[in-house]
């Protein structure tokens, strides 16, 4: 009927996407894989044993020591990749569960509304007003930090945003007519929300989990880095950072090149985040 | 008027995104004080070729001449074209409250625009636009001229722009689809407006409209666009009367107005590339007065907050029966609540007062699974098909989701239902994988009746099932609808704002006005002998497709 609607449909179809988005998307993607892989495959990927001490104490950047020495004369390019493969299973685990736990919450608290909503909403209203370091920090102090109970702490953190912007997400959906329809034709509630609204909001879960990915590694980073995270002699990239800003003098290698692997992890993170957020099966943007 | 001197000259227009050439060789002149139409379906082009005369289309490679008395627009440097657009060159677009700015004043944006394209001081453009504003008809210019857009209604906001138009004094008035937003009322006032002021001022209008009835009444030439083609040009009479391509043809067929004839089906000329067999010839389902009541709705009252300790009755007292395989028309403009009974009658909103009983059983009494399995017996199709089916999903899975819903069927017996399900409203088994995107406006209709029918229920509700299609699909969907009524006993609620549709598929027909229903009664006693003023004003309001008896009734309503 009116050509209003058909105009920026044919904008859609007919003018390709800058390359540049795309692009960008796989740099993103294939870094963050390059990274990934190497971390989790450090058993093979590692030139030394992270534990292994050499005659070289806070060597620099060479080709045997890529990263150079610390203190005990250890190769740093190892423990950073064995570091980082506790760092991305901290972050991975603390995703899921804010992943799983913020979706069910946020979908519940849409679906179910009044009430319920209501006290969903102000508990995570609570959870949010609570600083997340001081809330990480209680818990490290009362439980031994291992990595298992760090994911879940920092996953804990991390689920109120999530389930708020699930829930205003889906609130946005439940009022589409396919919806209704599917409420008329009388789809029970888990079908129409599992089967119907979550495909449709896919594409901003992907993007929460990508913000609340990098969210988790700078969380775990603090932790450690004010010595409440992982304890030496196992580390994460925060336990390394920290580790190296006290040695800063002797080598600036030590601190740094941890440090530019949490930022360049975090920043394709981010990215990515917003390469996906730019995508959606409606042609608008997020 | 003379068209030997032009005012605006398009010689030849072509605009190309990327390899997609949506206007392909557009040419026309339009005279002064000349009312020139271009008329079309969704996708033909016409918006883009006037938003092209204008350079408005960005991203497009425009090739072409858009002569305004003799200068070419298309090569003008961009800031002599400024001074064009809006100067001497307006437009109005189809929908007034987003073409105007809502934190500015209506007095404001006026003078801005006065200012724009003359030297006139604060004073005397202020003065200007309160007489553009009495003369489209905005009533109290003085108090209303320092209002925002949101306290005018969407008459007056159009008003409006046509008073920002017009005062620059422009050569050209380029209207895109200036009345489609509007009630039908509403409409005949807008149409009337643009007339006289391109008689007051000599201004050559082009009116571009999806509706065959609006520019029968208007236009002088006729342009009719398909493909991003024009393929015939003529004058209105000459048009309307006896129409030279197939496509202009098809397109009058199509048109349902008060004149046609309800008890046949319209007349869809099979055309090379229709996206559907045409369907068969369907007899209206007869009108069994003895039949009984399959839905009930008595006394409902339904009310909306609005603010603290402020309602709006949404939908007040409303009565009435449905009869086992009848159609059951309610009619009503925006806002008069027929929404928001469609989805009382299916149990999807909660009621303030009044019952709705669905086979003799009070809905509000029924819970839970059985409320479920009531709802087997009843489906309903949405206004928009684009949003009413998961964009996520292919046809199959979004036919097949209410068997799953009820778990009907194994996988095999699934996929059977629902190939005879498409084939029933006329798609083939093509379609099954195709996402709601790849589709036509008309194609998703169809996907949305088939997932409505898979449960082989009593009772369709078709809540403006067929306003966002284009007229030759409209005619179409409708009677398919009819043919599905009388084949599968179906009984329908068909809720429209458009009161000839609603003639032609209902037995009973209500009007509704402002959650209240005004009038109802057999179809063919109320449209013979109306007896509410409203049901008479709205029944004036329709535009006929045929250019003289269009004048006669805007000359009719006007005194």
């Amino acid at each position: 009927m009116a050509d209003s609607r058909s105009m920026p449909r044919l904008r859609r179809r007919g003018v390709p996407l800058p390359h540049r988005g795309r692009w960008l998307t796989w740099f993103a993607v294939g870094l963050l894989v390059l990274l990934l892989v190497g971390c989790l495959a450090a058993t093979w990927a590692a030139p030394a044993d992270p534990t292994a001490q050499s005659g070289e104490r806070f060597a620099g950047a060479s080709l045997s020591h890529p990263f150079g020495t610390d203190e005990l004369g250890r190769d740093l390019f190892s423990r950073a990749l064995y570091g980082g493969r506790l760092t991305f299973l901290i972050a991975g685990g603390a995703t899921a569960v804010a992943m799983l736990v913020g979706t069910l919450w946020g979908m519940g608290a849409a679906f179910l509304g009044g009430l319920l909503d209501e006290l969903l909403m102000r508990v995570a209203d609570t959870l949010m007003a609570i600083p997340q370091i001081l809330f990480a920090l209680v818990f490290v102090a009362a439980f031994e930090p291992t990595p298992w109970r760090l994911a879940l702490i920092v996953g804990v953190l991390l689920t109120p945003t999530t389930a708020r912007m699930v829930r205003s997400t889906v609130l946005t959906e439940l009022q589409d007519d396919y919806v209704a329809a599917a409420v008329a034709y009388g789809a029970p509630s888990h079908q129409l929300l599992l089967r119907e609204v979550l495909p449709n909001i896919r594409g901003q879960l992907g993007v929460q989990a990508a913000i609340n990915g990098a969210n988790a590694i700078l969380v775990e980073a603090s932790l450690s880095f004010v010595g409440l995270g992982i304890q030496p002699p196992e580390a994460t990239w925060g336990t390394l950072v920290q580790q190296g800003y006290q040695r800063m003098y002797q080598s600036m290698g030590y601190l740094l090149f941890p440090a530019a692997l949490i930022f360049v992890t975090i920043w394709m993170l981010n990215l990515l985040a917003d390469q996906l957020g730019g995508q959606d099966p409606r042609g608008r943007a997020a | 008027m003379s068209t030997d001197d032009p005012v605006l000259d398009v010689r030849d227009l072509r605009v190309a995104f990327g390899d997609t050439t949506p206007v392909n060789g557009v040419s026309f002149t339009l005279g002064r004080g000349e009312r020139m139409g271009i008329v079309g379906e969704s996708g033909s082009g016409k918006s883009l070729t006037a938003l092209s005369i204008m350079r408005l289309a960005h991203q497009a490679t425009v090739s072409g001449e858009v002569l305004l008395q003799g200068q070419d627009l298309l090569t003008l440097p961009s800031r002599q074209m400024q001074k064009v657009r809006g100067g001497r060159v307006a437009m109005v677009y189809q929908d007034p409250m987003s073409s105007l700015n809502p934190v500015r004043t209506i007095g404001h944006q006026l003078v801005e625009a006065i200012r724009l394209h003359s030297d006139a001081s604060r004073v005397t453009a202020r003065r200007r636009a309160l007489d553009m504003l009495g003369e489209v008809g905005v009533p109290q210019p003085q108090e209303r001229f320092s209002q925002y857009p949101h306290e005018f209604s969407g008459g007056m906001r159009q008003r409006v722009m046509i008073a920002m138009a017009m005062s620059s004094g422009p050569e050209v008035l380029l209207a895109d689809e200036p009345t489609t937003a509007l009630d039908v009322t509403t409409q005949s006032l807008i149409i009337d407006l643009l007339d006289r002021l391109a008689d007051d001022h000599g201004t050559g209008v082009v009116l571009i409209t999806h509706d065959l009835g609006v520019a029968a009444g208007f236009c002088d030439t006729v342009n009719v666009m398909r493909h991003g083609e024009v393929v015939e040009t003529a004058p209105a009479a000459r048009l309307y009367r006896s129409p030279a391509h197939d496509y202009t043809r098809t397109l009058l067929s199509s048109v349902v107005d008060l004149t046609i004839d309800v008890d046949r089906p319209i007349r869809t000329e099979a055309r090379p590339d229709a996206d559907h067999p045409v369907q068969p010839a369907a007899p209206p389902a007869p009108a069994d007065a003895e039949a009984a009541p399959l839905v009930r709705v008595e006394h409902v009252v339904k009310s909306y907050r609005l603010g603290p300790g402020e309602h709006v009755r949404a939908v007040d007292d409303a009565s009435f029966e449905i009869r086992r395989g009848q159609t059951f028309g309610l009619v009503g403009e925006s806002g008069s609540g027929k929404s928001t009974v469609s989805r009382a009658v299916l149990a999807l909103t909660p009621l303030d007062a009044g019952t709705v009983s669905f086979d003799g059983r009070d809905l509000s009494t029924v819970t839970g699974p059985e409320l479920r399995r009531l709802r087997r017996r009843m489906q309903m199709v949405f206004q928009d098909p684009y949003a009413a089916l998961n964009r996520r999903r292919t046809v199959a899975e979004i036919v097949a989701a209410p068997l799953r819903a009820h778990k009907i069927g194994d996988r095999a017996g699934r996929r059977q239902t629902v190939d005879e399900t498409l084939e029933l409203v006329g798609l083939g088994p093509e379609f099954r994988n195709r996402l709601p995107r790849s589709m036509s406006g008309g194609q998703c209709q169809r996907v949305a009746i088939a997932r409505a029918l898979v449960l082989n229920p009593d009772f369709l509700v078709l809540d403006e099932s067929v306003s966002s299609l284009d007229v030759s699909i409209q005619a179409q969907v409708l009677n398919l609808l009819r043919d599905l009524q009388t084949r599968l006993g179906l009984t329908y609620l068909f809720i429209s704002h458009d009161l000839a549709v609603v003639r032609y598929m209902a037995h009973h027909v209500a009007v509704m006005r402002r959650g209240v229903i005004v009038e109802q009664g057999n179809r063919d006693e109320l449209f013979a002998s109306p007896e509410h003023p409203y049901t008479h004003s709205l029944m004036a309001a329709i535009p006929i497709a045929d250019p003289e008896r269009e004048r006669r009734r805007r000359a009719e309503i006007l005194t």
